[in-house]
């Protein structure tokens, strides 16, 4: 069976581990894993901001290249996920003949850890960490998607170690370009969830989505703390030959 | 009444980890406990605030046939009614009708809409005395502060705080035992009710069938200001009406346990009119004061969905950016995500471009509206129209249509990702520490990840081809 | 401004139909399906969490033993045949209790000096038109004899509420043929006695209201 991976534009540039720890889960599990090369940017920062327009024309992108392909879209963000699920329906809506293929597009759209517990069943998961692990479930895909409980479950399927998290359900502060449009507030909520995310007592950080894990992970740095950051995929995906830059 | 400070960043700076937001940040979590408590107990709270949901957006649809309705019942019950078209028509009337009774003392009880009306100082002008008796509206007017709060005004006030504010306004000796302080504004507050002339009160909600008005207090102080004087003014926004008395059941079954988490505040006030001819006491007059003040062009607007908000303050309580940078920040009266949908649709987004980007969109004030207003969807449109009128961060334009470009250009796109991969290389550590310009924002409190060495395009060129 | 200019905007802005849509007509109330449970139990439960006091039995005694608690004062109530103990007022008399009948001039001075005199009232003593099992309310209906005073100014109030008035909750007894808001100027429903938590979210009883609810269920 043919699925297809929307990588997202910080997974692209900034974390190609998670992308490729996807590839190789899918690939394990028997389904034949397609990267529509033409893909780019959902949109999100753009529709976030308001700039409707620029929004529209990457979401007519995106639905364009993937409406071509076939099988569920699996997205390792649960943010971009509900970007096409919720919005590509209206932003598309004054294109007529995009809307169909978008409101597709939208139907075949998975986040990773949902595709993972729902359609893929728990079996098989590596545990390529001996140490302990916090989870960070964002906002996006908590309360869009209704993911409640979904990473914890992979990581506790994969045997690691897991500590909870206190004010698991509260934002970690970055929104998208919030993050630099109010750095002050934006790093001021960020600083209760780092002490929530100290206080567990993990060594790792881990995450759905990459662009809260790059605000946490930056802001850990900051604060000198040795912890790791991950996307979840990485945690439970061991590496492979070939993917490391010769 | 509005912050001196210019913009929404430059007040929230100044605010954040300051004792004052952190009391505001304890408050609202302790507020957001008891209002999960109060759902947890109730299983019915889902479909009644669906019903809730259901009302509100019915009566905002068919909002002319209701105001019309409500008006002709509260004449039939007989209430005057006052249609002000802006704050001035408003204050204008109400003078008048102070002029007219003579009233020299007037009591207030907690109103949100005369705070945006600003009432208070248009009544003194007259050099009558107007007194907020709510409790947490009188230490503000005391301290002549601003609510930082729709719910409770003085969420962001110490009690060391307030009893100095009470030893030096009223003489009393100082304490900081928030039982004594209370006994001392009740004493203070007590014969003022009693010879007050004239009352003034907001309103939760008017019901259309029946003329009604309710307003919830836990003082009881709501009730002294319509009871004790001789004359009892009522101001409305207009979109505070419900059809029914059913309806404001519903209503009713929702607001408190969203707000403070009771099952009901200790007063719900319903006024059907003034005094009728056998009852012992009460207001002889009733006026009810239904105010414009820009509602109409929210309704007419893309976020006319929030004009069905009935102010609990649950999601101000659970909001990120509210807990952070408390009330003030906000610069109007209306504070939180409510209040960053409401003041820029109400008062205009000119001088509030950055109201709608006071948020990180996380959502979790939908989770706890009581009527599932979709602020998140507010803001974001909100934003759209700031981005045509004014833009509230100038390199955001630039930035998105560079970004847009790049995205709708596949080979464009890798070759950013390239160039990235490039300029990634030669970062030591794989971590930056300082970036110029709106990057400069991210590292002032984050170190900034360098690009991987191999962007995920090229792994899979490099591994599966095209 | 001109109700027909203020409506006539209304409308303009309605045209432009920016409002989700909603359900059109009325559905008819939402009576919450609450399992069935002893009232009053409930009643006394939910009564006691908000800090007021439930009594059952005599009456006329758990009055006397009020009054011995908190001492002999003028009292304000509802008049006789308004409430559920026809003797509760001449017990409260006998007493030592001082009566003030609640009714108040139209004459603007004179009311002034009435509710002035107030001021030192010690004890409310009114019936009820329903009560809430619930939430713990009680609903107290304006009219004929019954101050509204009497719920208001004392430190103490006491009510008198028949068992067979108690619904399950609010929207049981707003559906109940007997509800009718709009035959008095002034329906409160009662949750407890008078509270705030405005200081550092610090329950405080006795704001501006009583500071003590009693319920006397007969």
């Amino acid at each position: 069976m043919k699925v297809q991976l929307f990588v997202t534009c910080l997974v692209d540039a900034f974390a190609p581990d998670a992308g490729r720890a996807v590839v190789h889960l899918l690939e394990d599990h028997g389904l034949t894993v397609e990267f529509p090369f033409d893909q780019t940017c959902c949109g999100q920062p753009a529709f976030n901001v308001g700039h409707r327009d620029e929004a529209r024309a990457m979401a007519a992108h995106t639905v364009k290249v993937l409406d071509e392909t076939e099988g569920s879209i699996i997205i390792p963000s649960g943010s971009c996920a509900v970007m096409m699920i919720e919005h590509y329906g209206d932003l598309l809506s004054d294109q007529p003949e995009l809307v169909a293929a978008g409101e597709r597009v939208a139907g075949r759209v998975r986040e990773f850890t949902q595709f993972l517990v729902d359609d893929l069943g728990l079996d098989g998961l590596d545990r390529v960490s001996s140490e302990s692990v916090v989870f960070h479930p964002s906002c996006h895909g908590l309360r869009g998607l209704g993911l409640d409980g979904y990473g914890e479950r992979v990581l506790d399927a994969s045997g690691i170690e897991r500590c909870e998290l206190g004010g698991a359900d509260e934002c970690c502060g970055f929104g998208g370009l919030f993050s630099v449009e109010m750095p002050e507030v934006s790093t001021a909520i960020m600083n209760t969830k780092l002490d929530n995310i100290e206080a567990s007592g993990a060594r790792t950080l881990a995450g759905y989505d990459l662009s809260c894990l790059m605000h946490l992970a930056g802001g850990l740095r900051r604060r000198g703390s040795p912890m790791q950051v991950s996307h979840i995929a990485e945690l439970i995906v061991a590496d492979r030959d070939g993917d490391r830059v010769p | 009444m509005r912050s001196p400070l210019e913009t929404f960043v430059e007040r929230a700076a100044g605010e954040v980890n300051t004792p004052k937001t952190r009391a505001v940040d304890a408050g609202a979590r302790l507020l957001t406990v008891k209002r999960l408590q109060s759902m947890t107990e109730y299983p019915e709270m889902d479909s009644m605030r669906d019903r809730a949901r259901e009302i509100r957006l019915h009566t905002l649809a068919h909002l002319d046939t209701y105001l019309e309705q409500f008006a002709d019942s509260v004449g039939a019950v007989g209430g005057r009614v006052f249609f002000a078209g802006d704050a001035a028509e408003a204050n204008q009337y109400i003078r008048q009708v102070a002029e007219d009774v003579s009233a020299q003392l007037i009591v207030k009880s907690k109103s949100m809409v005369t705070e945006e009306i600003e009432l208070n100082s248009s009544i003194e002008a007259d050099g009558r005395s107007v007194v907020e008796t709510d409790l947490g509206e009188f230490i503000i007017q005391l301290s002549e502060d601003r609510p930082s709060h729709i719910v409770a005004p003085v969420l962001h006030k110490t009690r060391q705080e307030i009893g100095a504010l009470f030893e030096r306004e009223l003489g009393v000796a100082y304490t900081e035992d928030p039982v004594e302080l209370n006994q001392i504004a009740r004493g203070h507050l007590r014969s003022l009710f009693l010879r007050a002339d004239m009352g003034i009160s907001g309103v939760n909600f008017g019901v259309a069938s029946t003329g009604s008005i309710c307003l919830v207090t836990n003082e009881g102080n709501g009730r002294l200001v319509t009871t004790a004087p001789r004359v009892h003014v009522a101001v409305m926004g207009m979109e505070r009406v419900v059809p029914t008395p059913g309806d404001l059941g519903v209503m009713l079954e929702v607001l408190a346990r969203s707000a403070t988490g009771q099952r009901l505040t200790a007063y719900t006030n319903i006024v059907t009119g003034p005094r009728r001819k056998d009852d012992p006491d009460g207001p002889e007059e009733l006026h009810v004061v239904i105010l414009d003040n820009g509602r109409p062009d929210v309704l007419g607007s893309s976020t006319a969905e929030i004009l069905a908000c009935i102010r609990c303050g649950a999601c101000l309580n659970v909001c990120p950016v509210y807990r952070e940078v408390g009330g003030h920040a906000y610069g109007d009266v209306y504070s939180g995500p409510i209040g960053a949908v409401l003041s820029p649709s109400l008062f205009g987004l000119a001088g509030r471009e950055q109201l709608p980007y006071a948020s990180t969109l996380c959502g979790a004030c939908v989770d706890v509206c009581p009527v599932r207003i979709e602020i998140p969807d507010l803001l974001v449109a909100l934003r759209e129209r700031a981005a045509n009128e004014s833009e509230a961060f100038g390199w955001l334009g630039p930035a998105m249509s560079a970004y847009e470009f790049a995205a709708t250009r596949p080979r464009a796109w890798r070759a950013g990702l390239s160039t990235g991969s490039l300029l990634g290389r030669a970062v030591r550590g794989g971590w930056v520490g300082r970036l110029p310009g709106p990057g400069s924002a991210w590292t002032s409190s984050r170190d900034f990840p360098a690009p991987a060495d191999q962007s995920f395009h090229a792994w899979w060129r490099r591994n599966h081809g095209t | 401004m001109e109700r027909d200019a203020f409506l006539e905007r209304v409308r303009a802005a309605m045209t432009r139909g920016r409002v989700p849509s909603a359900r059109d007509g009325d559905p008819g109330p939402l009576v919450p399906d609450l399992p069935p449970t002893d009232l009053v139990a409930l009643f006394s439960e939910s009564l006691t969490r908000v800090d007021g006091h439930v009594h059952m039995g005599d009456p006329l005694q758990v009055l006397g033993e009020i009054v011995e608690l908190h001492g002999h004062g003028p009292f304000i109530s509802w008049d006789v045949d308004q409430l559920p103990e026809r003797q509760a007022i001449g017990y409260l008399e006998r007493s030592g209790c001082t009566r003030i009948d609640g009714t108040v001039s139209r004459d603007p001075d004179s009311r002034h000096i009435q509710q002035i005199g107030y001021m030192d009232i010690h004890i409310g003593l009114t019936g009820a038109e329903a009560a809430f099992a619930e939430t713990g309310s009680i609903v107290l209906r304006s009219g004929a004899g019954r101050p509204r005073m009497a719920s208001l100014v004392p430190l103490i109030h006491i009510a008198l509420v028949s068992i067979d008035r108690l619904f399950r909750s609010p929207m049981h007894w707003l559906t109940d043929p007997t509800a009718d808001i709009t035959k008095a100027a002034n329906v409160v429903y009662i949750t407890g006695p008078s509270r705030t938590a405005d200081i550092e979210q610090h329950l405080n009883l006795g704001v501006h209201g009583p500071r003590e609810l009693h319920v006397i269920l007969m």
